[in-house]
């Protein structure tokens, strides 16, 4: 028999076999092993006396050597992960700069996620544009992305009625349609300039295919009335920090404006300028049927039909005497005299301050008013100053309306084979034109919609297609100077949605490309040379810098829209009803997002569901009161609404927002037959105002109305007082009873001039709290090493935006209660904008805001009261919210006397989404039921920055720590640092002639100061 | 045939047995300069007493007390029901919201401490005043103590959110190394109401002690024998163990006296501490043990008068027992209308904006009609007792009795509710409204408190029957003494006469 080393070799395993380990021992591989282990030893290990010795020794080398491997288990490499790519750590997180779209304009975000899931969006701050804070909306689009509402898959409806679908069908489709031509494409406008190239390739390349644009809320105005007036239609970028007297005419430039953040940044930088050595105080006009938050902040505000402003935009143009076109003037001067002598003050400060005022123009105004507004603007002096013009791109398009008909037109005589939806819900929010919309889309044979619900369009289409949020796609935009913007992806879309781009490439193209491609390709010119590099430096910046195209001088201004001005200016008498954006849900496409319909409005305080807002006079006229039921009529289509009484609101004009009445899970075609989800929370939210604005009123943007009392009462969920005025106070004598007086100790408002004497306001400020003597400690207090947090919150500029309320809610992981927890008086806000009226006129008061937090009492009389000291102050001076330890008596709650503390009544994050999961900040605790919680001055972003100085061996420096609140707010009114450092902003606001603490006569020594507020009236004639 | 249905319903309708008819109402309450009257009426002796007394417990309970009982046992099912719904879903299953963090289930926590009071009042106060009345009425009172306080007790264990770690609020050592906060007058009611607890409890049972043994003494049943037996400590009514329980009565009397004045004063504590306006008053202390005495006589009286009825008591808790509770319910309620009137004052004189607001809010906001409820509840009912023809009345003082309760129950909702409505924050300023589950909750308290009242009628001895003796005693000397006088007397006139 074959010698077993012969065997071995012969073995067709290839790896040598042996029966025993004194076989093993015996071959020569190992023998080669333990020389090249034990040079000096071997020679004696193999020649030893007895083998048992021999393998007792090395018994582990035989082990190790491998050659058991024969009956070793199988081998698999891991690595582990210590030289990581760079922004890969677990739990910290990173941020990527990205792009946000409204109204074809362009912001840049900085959003930030942790371990590869966006959970916050805030401003870019590097953006040129633009000054690092966020609107509610900006806020609250990371709960948009993650909304399990959402469409999660594409859809198909065939002639039996299946509907679930695959994306490859899809793009078969869209590629089917491309090749045979006549696509008609409705889509959302917007400033992308890699959208736009596909447009162009698709009207090129598909036969007859046209593209329309619609969006219910229009800035065509502008557009078009800059057109009448330059020739060509140009875009106004405000400089408000220069304009000592702005005049808005039926416009809110802080709130709903594509660029309203720069606007309410320099707004407010002027406003602050009233506390410098040679202070200036601003005065804002503002003219306008609906109180808007311009208007609350307005030093002089005059409520008028939205029908009448025309007439007053000449009677100001009369009386400050400006040069205008011939046919203007005449127009103009065809203008019966004004009988309000605030139109002269207007006209007076507005000649007084040429070069530094500025008159901007709503978008519910004709185009007429734009150029009237326009050629004002430059006769008195304010391009170059507190003006300039910018390009518009397509400046050539119609008006949205006006491409809806076009596409009517299209589809009814059969030249539309495919009509392809974009970011679109006509079926909801556009007028009928001549059919409804259901109808006409029916009448298409192939109608596919892109979006990122499955909404009311989607019910009647053949295809539905889910879009990509913008935090999962590649994109780019323009903002409102023109920078050119990028958008990147933060997380794979999460059911596997596609982009606009990418649907029109699948159009266009033969193989689809992806947005990533699309993007680069069309940027590609901008940088020609060393493409790679500008991309990363874009990507990391989030913008392309350089690419503004604003211009300081205007165009000539050209006449010939004097007779439209003049027929503009004919009004009927009656009630009219305006068309308002929700301040929450813009024009609907936010009402599934449980932030934004929780938010309350600004003004009214009303939170899921809009009202139609009418005047007290009409109220009374009518006898209702808060949430009975008014009939409105508008050209034959019919709505009952519940009242608002809103005080300021012009007595023949009815205030409506748009966005309520959504019917998410409608599924009008019979398509799905599931049933509606209890994640579509807009469905049966508010009254669908759409049904009651034709075309007509889309162009005008309000309508002529008829109202009358209806039957029965709504409630209506408010968080705030729940009348803000009773009918019976303001007939007669207003006696505001003394608790309202109170509330000038809370806000305290100083009515100065335009250069407010510091001494005088300090006096003031001091006069309007309670008289109280110094109030010393009967024990020694504590003394205060190390940091010492605190927050300064500047009325002066408080627009009541709530930016900050949204953006506490994100941060926070602060639970959507629904609307009959909130109208039980259970939301959980942790901050709170109060707003309060003020004065005696109830048809024209003044509204203040008051946003309010935890003020972390150094003496807190919550700590004092919970009986197992579940809150506690901390070194800092924070008062500490122990979850776990509450057991949730809530004396706490009641011994707050700012009444900022919320308590979990139900469990209100039971069973969320796996989606919603995701979203949370892993920073913060998710709290129970049965617990309170309360605003923590953002105690995580503190730890966080101190353990980041730490790591960086250093002293936290003044901005490093900023809470959620004072980050979003676009007027910078939060301050928040460290007391301890006395050149902090914090400390040098707290120190200000304006400084106040509330309900300081407590002795709760709150650590958070509020900086009054100034007021700038017009001086009215005496008798 | 209201007597007759009353009869029926009656929980002793079987006088027959005892020996002794419906006795009629006797009028005690005149006023004698030079004799006391009779404060046990009738022709009682201890064996009446003894035999009163125990037949309640003895004679099977009629179809009167199992109806009652029912009744009561089918409202505490409420509580079965509704608190598991609360603990399981939340507090939010109640009212109560941001401002008004506290509801009904506060309100009601203070009603019941309150009530219970007028028995340690009656049972400890009383005694060491030497108030020789108390005797009929003291261990029904303190039987209503001790249901009372049990009701209360329960309100701060499922009013808080997490009911589960309700035990934080005791001082027990845990891992945590935690201790509660000793500066929250929550923790203080924790002493405040424990100690009254405990106090009351012992007090009650020790007292009852000699009349259990009576019970044992003549039960017939086993079952009977062996649970009065166990409950009566061996009690063989000797010489020295009655001076044992002499003593320790005088001594838990004086213990339990000072609970009187303490233990409302620290429950209104919750209240004084803190800084709501309209709560942080000094007034509170004094404010609240007035009430609590007021509306626990109420209550007593609530109790007593069908109960002395029905059992067929009049002649141990006879008119001028009841008189003497009324003159109590008349000072207390004068004094609670007082304490009203100074808080106004005090809110105008003090100049406090906050707190002026306070007050005429009260009486003119949006909880007007609460308050004056409570007003003419309180302070006019019981005006009526200025005239002694109302005090001796049955009718007029159980509506009097249940105008109070009535009336002390708005005052601590007017005072929780509406000072956390509209507090220092106008933009807070909400309403609260109670929901089904505050109602349930509210009643099915009622039913604990009634069925357990039942259940001591049934099984315990309602009066003292020893102490009672007591008084019997002395009536009978100082008749002896007083026959013996006139005697005297008449002899004397007699001598001097002839």
């Amino acid at each position: 028999m074959s010698s077993i080393k012969e065997t071995q070799k012969n073995s067709s395993q290839g790896k040598a076999l042996w029966r025993s380990l004194d076989e093993f021992a015996d071959t020569d591989e190992f023998r080669a092993l333990v020389e090249k282990e034990f040079p000096n030893h071997a020679p004696e290990l193999f020649h030893s006396t007895s083998r048992r010795h021999f393998l007792k020794v090395m018994g582990a080398s035989v082990a190790l050597a491998g050659g058991l491997a024969g009956c070793r288990w199988p081998q698999q490499q891991i690595l582990p992960h210590t030289s990581r790519p760079e922004g890969r750590d677990p739990g910290a997180p990173v941020s990527y700069a990205s792009c946000w779209e409204q109204q074809e304009v362009a912001e840049g975000v900085l959003v930030t996620s942790y371990d590869g899931r966006p959970i916050r969006v805030d401003g870019n701050g590097d953006h040129p544009s633009h000054r690092g804070s966020t609107t509610a909306q900006m806020q609250a689009s990371v709960l948009g992305m993650y909304d399990p509402g959402r469409s999660s898959q594409p859809s198909h409806v065939t002639a039996d009625g299946h509907a679930s679908a695959e994306w490859l069908g899809a793009i078969s489709a869209l590629r089917k349609a491309g090749r045979s031509g006549k696509v008609a494409v409705l889509a959302a406008p917007s400033s992308s300039m890699a959208l736009s190239a596909m447009r162009n390739r698709l009207l090129r390349e598909v036969a007859d295919s046209s593209w329309h644009e619609w969006a219910p809320l229009h800035r065509d105005s502008e557009r078009l009335g800059t057109a009448q007036l330059f020739g060509r239609p140009m875009r106004p970028v405000a400089d408000l920090s220069a304009a000592q007297v702005l005049v808005c005419l039926d416009a809110d430039p802080l709130m709903n404006h594509p660029a309203s953040l720069q606007h309410s940044s320099d707004w407010a930088a002027l406003r602050t300028s009233a506390d410098d050595d040679e202070p200036i105080l601003s005065r804002v006009w503002s003219v306008e049927s609906t109180l808007s938050v311009t208007g609350g902040v307005a030093d002089v505000r005059i409520p008028a039909r939205t029908a009448d402003i025309p007439r007053i935009a000449a009677q100001l143009a009369a009386a400050t005497g400006v040069q205008l076109p011939a046919d203007v003037a005449a127009a103009v001067a065809s203008a019966p005299p004004s009988t309000d002598d605030r139109i002269e003050q207007m006209a007076a400060d507005l000649k007084s301050h040429q070069g530094s005022c500025l008159l901007m123009a709503g978008d519910r105004q004709p185009a007429e008013v734009h150029a009237l507004v326009h050629a004002m603007n430059v006769a008195l002096g304010a391009v170059g100053k507190t003006l300039s013009y910018a390009e518009v791109a397509h400046g050539e398009r119609p008006a949205h309306i006006d491409d809806l008909q076009r596409l009517a037109d299209r589809i009814g005589q059969g030249e539309v084979e495919t009509l392809l939806l974009i970011g679109v819900n006509p079926v909801y929010d556009a007028p009928a034109i001549g059919k409804s919309w259901k109808d006409l889309i029916g009448q298409v044979p192939l109608s596919m919609h892109l979006g990122l619900y499955d909404d009311e369009t989607a019910g009647v289409c053949q295809w539905h297609l889910n879009q990509t949020h913008f935090l999962e796609e590649w994109g780019d935009g323009r903002s409102w100077d023109g920078t050119v913007t990028l958008r990147q992806p933060l997380i794979a879309p999460l059911y596997s949605g596609r982009s606009a781009l990418e649907v029109i490439s699948a159009v266009v193209d033969d193989e689809a490309k992806s947005g990533h491609d699309i993007v680069r390709g069309v940027l590609q010119p901008l940088a020609p040379k060393d493409f790679e590099s500008s991309w990363k430096k874009w990507l990391h910046d989030g913008f392309v810098a350089g690419t503004a195209n604003t211009v300081a001088s205007a165009p000539d201004v050209t006449g010939g829209w004097g007779p439209a001005l003049e027929s503009a200016m004919q009004t009927v008498s009656g009630k009219e009803i305006v068309f308002l954006p929700d301040h929450s849900l813009f024009d609907g496409r936010y009402a599934n997002n449980g932030w934004l319909q929780e938010l309350p409005d600004p003004i009214t305080k009303v939170a899921w569901d809009n009202c139609a807002l009418i005047s007290p006079v009409l109220g009374s006229e009518l006898g209702v009161k808060n949430g009975d039921l008014i009939d409105l009529s508008v050209a034959g289509a019919n709505l009952s609404m519940p009242a608002f009484l809103l005080p300021g609101q012009n007595r023949d004009s009815i205030g409506v927002a748009l966005g309520y009445g959504r019917l998410i899970s409608d599924r009008a075609a019979g398509r799905l037959s599931r049933k509606p989800s209890l994640y579509q929370i807009a469905d049966g939210v508010g009254f669908d105002t759409y049904t009651l604005r034709d075309a007509d009123a889309v162009r005008a943007g309000y309508a002529s109305v008829s109202v009358s009392r209806g039957e029965g009462n709504y409630p209506l969920a408010t968080t705030q007082d729940h009348n803000p005025v009773r009918p019976e106070d303001f007939m007669g004598d207003l006696e505001f009873n003394e608790e309202q007086r109170k509330i000038g100790e809370f806000v305290r408002v100083v009515d100065t001039g335009f250069n407010p004497d510091a001494s005088e306001v300090k006096a003031q400020v001091e006069e309007a709290g309670p008289h109280h003597p110094d109030l010393e400690s009967p024990w020694t207090e504590h003394k205060y090493r190390g940091q010492r947090w605190a927050m300064s919150i500047d009325l002066n500029v408080c627009t009541g935006c709530s930016s900050c309320v949204v953006a506490c809610q994100s941060e926070n992981n602060i639970a959507v209660v629904g609307k009959d927890e909130l109208a039980y008086g259970r939301e959980m806000h942790w901050i709170r904008i109060d707003r309060y009226f003020r004065g005696d006129d109830v048809e024209n008061p003044e509204v203040v805001h008051q946003p309010l937090t935890c003020n972390q009492c150094e003496n807190a009389p919550c700590e004092q009261v919970c009986p197992v000291a579940a809150t506690v102050h901390n070194e800092e001076g924070l008062n500490d919210m122990v979850y776990n330890r509450c057991i949730g008596t809530r004396y706490c709650s009641n011994n707050c006397p700012y009444k900022v503390r919320r308590f979990n009544y139900f469990n209100n994050t039971k069973n969320p989404s796996a989606t919603e999961q995701m979203g949370y900040n892993p920073d913060v605790t998710v709290r129970a039921r049965g617990v309170m919680e309360k605003c923590t001055y953002c105690v995580q972003r503190i730890n966080r920055s101190k353990i980041k100085a730490h790591n960086e061996k250093r002293d936290l420096v003044d901005g490093d720590v900023m809470p959620a609140c004072a980050q979003s707010c676009p007027t910078h009114a939060i301050t928040f640092g460290d007391l301890a450092d006395p050149k902090s902003q914090v400390s040098l606001t707290q120190k200000s002639h304006r400084a106040y603490k509330m309900l300081a006569e407590l002795n709760v020594k709150p650590r958070t100061s509020f900086l009054a507020k100034l007021r700038n009236p017009a001086p009215r004639e005496e008798g | 045939m209201i007597k007759r249905l009353l009869a029926a319903l009656s929980p002793v309708v079987r006088p027959e047995l005892t020996g002794n008819a419906e006795s009629p109402e006797v009028d005690n309450t005149a006023y004698s300069p030079d004799s006391r009257v009779d404060l046990i009426t009738g022709a009682n002796d201890n064996t009446t007493i003894t035999d009163k007394v125990c037949s309640i417990v003895e004679q099977k309970p009629t179809i009167g007390w199992w109806g009652f009982f029912l009744l009561a046992f089918s409202v505490l099912g409420l509580l079965g029901i509704f608190v598991p719904f609360l603990i399981f879903w939340g507090v939010g299953t109640w009212g109560v919201n941001n401002p008004v963090g506290w509801g009904y289930a506060i309100v009601n926590f203070v009603f019941w401490v309150g009530i219970g009071h007028a028995g340690t009042l009656i049972s400890a106060i009383l005694f060491l005043f030497r108030q020789k009345w108390r005797t009929s009425i003291n261990r029904a009172a303190e039987a209503m103590t001790i249901f009372a306080v049990i009701c209360a007790g329960m309100f701060p264990g499922i009013h808080v959110g997490r009911a589960w770690f309700a035990y934080w609020m005791f001082p027990l050592p845990n891992q945590m190394e935690l201790w509660p906060n000793f500066r929250s007058p929550l923790i203080w009611d924790v002493f405040a109401v424990g100690t009254y607890f405990t106090v009351s409890l012992l007090f009650w049972y020790m007292g009852m002690i000699p009349d259990l043994a009576t019970l044992r003494d003549r039960a017939k049943h086993s079952v009977r024998k062996i649970a009065y037996g166990a409950l009566s400590l061996g009690w063989t009514g000797s010489n020295r163990q009655w001076h044992v329980y002499e003593r320790s009565y005088l001594l838990l009397a004086a213990l339990a006296t000072p609970l009187v004045l303490s233990v409302h004063s620290v429950v209104s504590f919750d209240f004084a501490v803190s800084q709501v306006p309209g709560w942080h008053t000094t007034i509170f202390p004094p404010y609240f043990v007035a009430g609590a005495i007021f509306s626990g006589f109420a209550m007593v009286l609530t109790l007593l008068v069908p109960a002395r009825q029905l059992f067929g008591l009049k002649d141990v808790i006879t008119l001028k027992h009841l008189e003497n509770m009324n003159k109590i319910i008349m000072l207390t309620g004068l004094l609670v209308g007082y304490a009203y009137s100074q808080e106004f004052f005090m809110a105008w004189y003090g100049g406090v904006k906050v707190e002026k607001f306070a007050f005429i809010n009260r009486a003119f906001g949006q909880y007007a009609w609460a308050y004056w409820i409570m007003v003419s509840c309180n302070v006019l009912a019981p005006q009526i007792f200025w005239f002694k023809k109302m005090r001796t009345n049955i009718w007029v003082m159980f509506a009097v009795s249940i105008f109070v309760n009535i009336g002390m129950w708005f005052e601590r909702f007017v005072i929780t509710v509406t000072s956390l409505a509209n507090d220092y924050t106008s933009s807070a300023w909400d309403y609260y409204s109670p929901k089904l589950a505050d109602v349930m909750i509210m009643l099915g308290a009622f039913g604990l408190f009634f069925t357990l009242f039942a259940l001591f009628c049934r099984f315990l001895p309602f009066i003292a029957m020893s102490e009672v003796r007591g008084v019997l005693a002395d009536q009978a000397h100082s008749r002896a003494a007083a026959s013996a006088r006139h005697s005297s007397e008449a002899a004397a006139d007699s001598a001097s006469g002839s």
